[in-house]
């Protein structure tokens, strides 16, 4: 006989926990909100996930089994108070318990606010200022001086006549970088000049001119756990690019030096928090050499949840300051391969979000699509 | 920090599948080899030698062994190509990596 206590549902610390999500683009450039919602979900969340998004036409909005809610956000280029406003406001219809930022230019903004938030009960999982400040693109190299993580040699041009005189300083071609997002790679001088127009009009100064090496390039999604350690991390090489350089499929795979390099830097660092690193494995000599590291979890983060690592909802439960183990090995050999598909929603949905910049129970899951598939047929 | 961490045996790493995928699970590539190709890659993690491997196709395929033994030669310079091939030589007890010559 079963007894009545086993019959209920064991009620969990999940249950009525609020978790907000960032960037909820999808398309060609997709963020990475909606693969950290879906690992989320697949780990049993049930609860409300709030979208807070910039544009009405974030298709992540809309997605079947995903947020229940969505707020439109102010660019983080307003500024933290704008935020801060904005999340006041949010508070008057639902409490927040976790917040998850996902795009780079959020992370300081999210950093500098992190002790406010957490007045207001909102949890985060951040790197601190300094550890954010280091990793900034712009000086890359110092982690070469600083830790010795072998990286790319680079040079900073903020006007156009700097252009001349990088034939005279690297050989070309050269990649060319902008702070946050955006890289090219340049044969001749006027193609540094066309895409340094291009980024600077885009995200600003400086411009980094990075030296082109040629190898294979390896991604590495990870949580660091502030004190030197590894919550998780899998490493991954795209084996299917799009134009603009994004990874349209890729592989889980095992090389022992990439990880001892990835726990290098993490280490380093002393790292919190999410991060990507792109690494590159040079040809001429078979060093690898540290790219880029992004502060936040990737968009394809989904293939960490596919090798065994589910690395949103380990960073949910960091972020409740809840303890999380060292994650098991990640499987090799799992893939992803991304597909895009075309989301049908009435018109009056987007509109009522493009005039009132929220959206309420808006999330569709297989049980209320059938009822509505009944009631409509 | 090392950077030069001594890498995995070559093609010993190698996943194999009976259809002939073969997936190198340290670099992300992944190749197609026909039956013989499979053949002699298991033949090569079973650490058989040149002639093993031969005598193993020859004796197992309506093939002459002239043609096994040219056929042999070509797919270990393919291997080499891609820095799947790499003898290991023992020099005062130590284990070193280098690329056979022919």
């Amino acid at each position: 006989m079963v007894s009545k206590s086993k019959k209920q549902k064991r009620s969990s610390w999940k249950d009525n926990l609020v978790i907000a999500v960032t960037g909820l683009a999808t398309g060609e450039n997709p963020q990475p909100g909606v693969p950290i919602i879906r690992s989320i979900r697949n780990a049993g969340f049930e609860g409300k996930i709030i979208g807070l998004v910039y544009d009405p036409l974030e298709a992540g909005i809309y997605g079947p089994n995903l947020a229940d809610e969505v707020y439109e956000m102010p660019y983080p280029s307003e500024g933290p108070e704008s935020i801060i406003a904005r999340l006041e406001h949010i508070r008057k219809h639902t409490k927040i318990d976790v917040l998850i930022p996902t795009l780079d230019s959020e992370i300081l903004p999210y950093v500098t606010l992190e002790k406010k938030l957490k007045t207001y009960g909102i949890n985060m999982y951040l790197p601190t200022r300094e550890q954010f400040m280091m990793r900034d693109k712009t000086k890359l190299d110092k982690l070469n001086e600083m830790f010795n993580i072998p990286t790319p040699h680079m040079i900073l041009i903020s006007e156009v006549k700097q252009v001349y005189e990088i034939p005279n300083k690297m050989n070309l071609p050269v990649m060319v970088k902008g702070r946050f997002y955006e890289a090219y790679k340049a044969y001749t001088v006027d193609e540094i000049i066309k895409y340094f127009n291009k980024i600077c009009t885009d995200w600003g100064l400086p411009i980094i001119i990075q030296k082109f090496l040629p190898g294979d390039e390896y991604n590495i999604a990870a949580i660091g756990d502030g004190k030197g350690g590894i919550i998780g991390a899998v490493p991954q090489k795209k084996t299917l690019i799009t134009e603009k350089g994004k990874g349209f499929a890729a592989v889980v795979v095992k090389d022992p030096a990439l990880d001892e390099f990835a726990k290098h830097v993490i280490k380093s660092l002393k790292w919190r928090g999410p991060l990507e690193l792109e690494i590159l494995k040079a040809h001429n000599d078979n060093n690898y050499y540290l790219l880029e590291m992004n502060p936040r979890l990737p968009a394809w983060v989904r293939l960490a949840e596919g090798a065994g690592q589910n690395l949103p909802m380990a960073l949910v439960k960091l972020a409740l300051g809840k303890k999380v183990p060292p994650m098991p090995p990640y499987k090799v050999g799992q893939m992803f391969i991304r597909h895009n598909e075309d989301i049908i929603v009435p018109v009056s949905t987007v509109g009522e979000l493009t005039s009132t910049s929220e959206l309420h129970n808006i999330r569709i899951t297989p049980v209320n699509q059938r009822i509505d598939s009944l009631l409509n047929n | 920090m090392n950077n030069n961490y001594e890498p995995m045996a070559q093609f010993k790493r190698l996943a194999i599948s009976e259809t002939g995928f073969v997936f190198d699970p340290q670099t992300g590539y992944s190749y197609l080899v026909n039956n013989t190709g499979v053949e002699i890659l298991n033949c090569l993690k079973k650490e058989l030698s040149e002639k093993e491997i031969i005598e193993h196709i020859t004796k197992n395929y309506d093939v002459e062994e002239d043609q096994v033994e040219r056929d042999y030669e070509s797919f270990i310079l393919r291997l080499k190509d891609y820095g799947l091939y790499k003898e290991e030589l023992k020099e005062n007890g130590v284990e070193k990596q280098k690329t056979k010559e022919k």
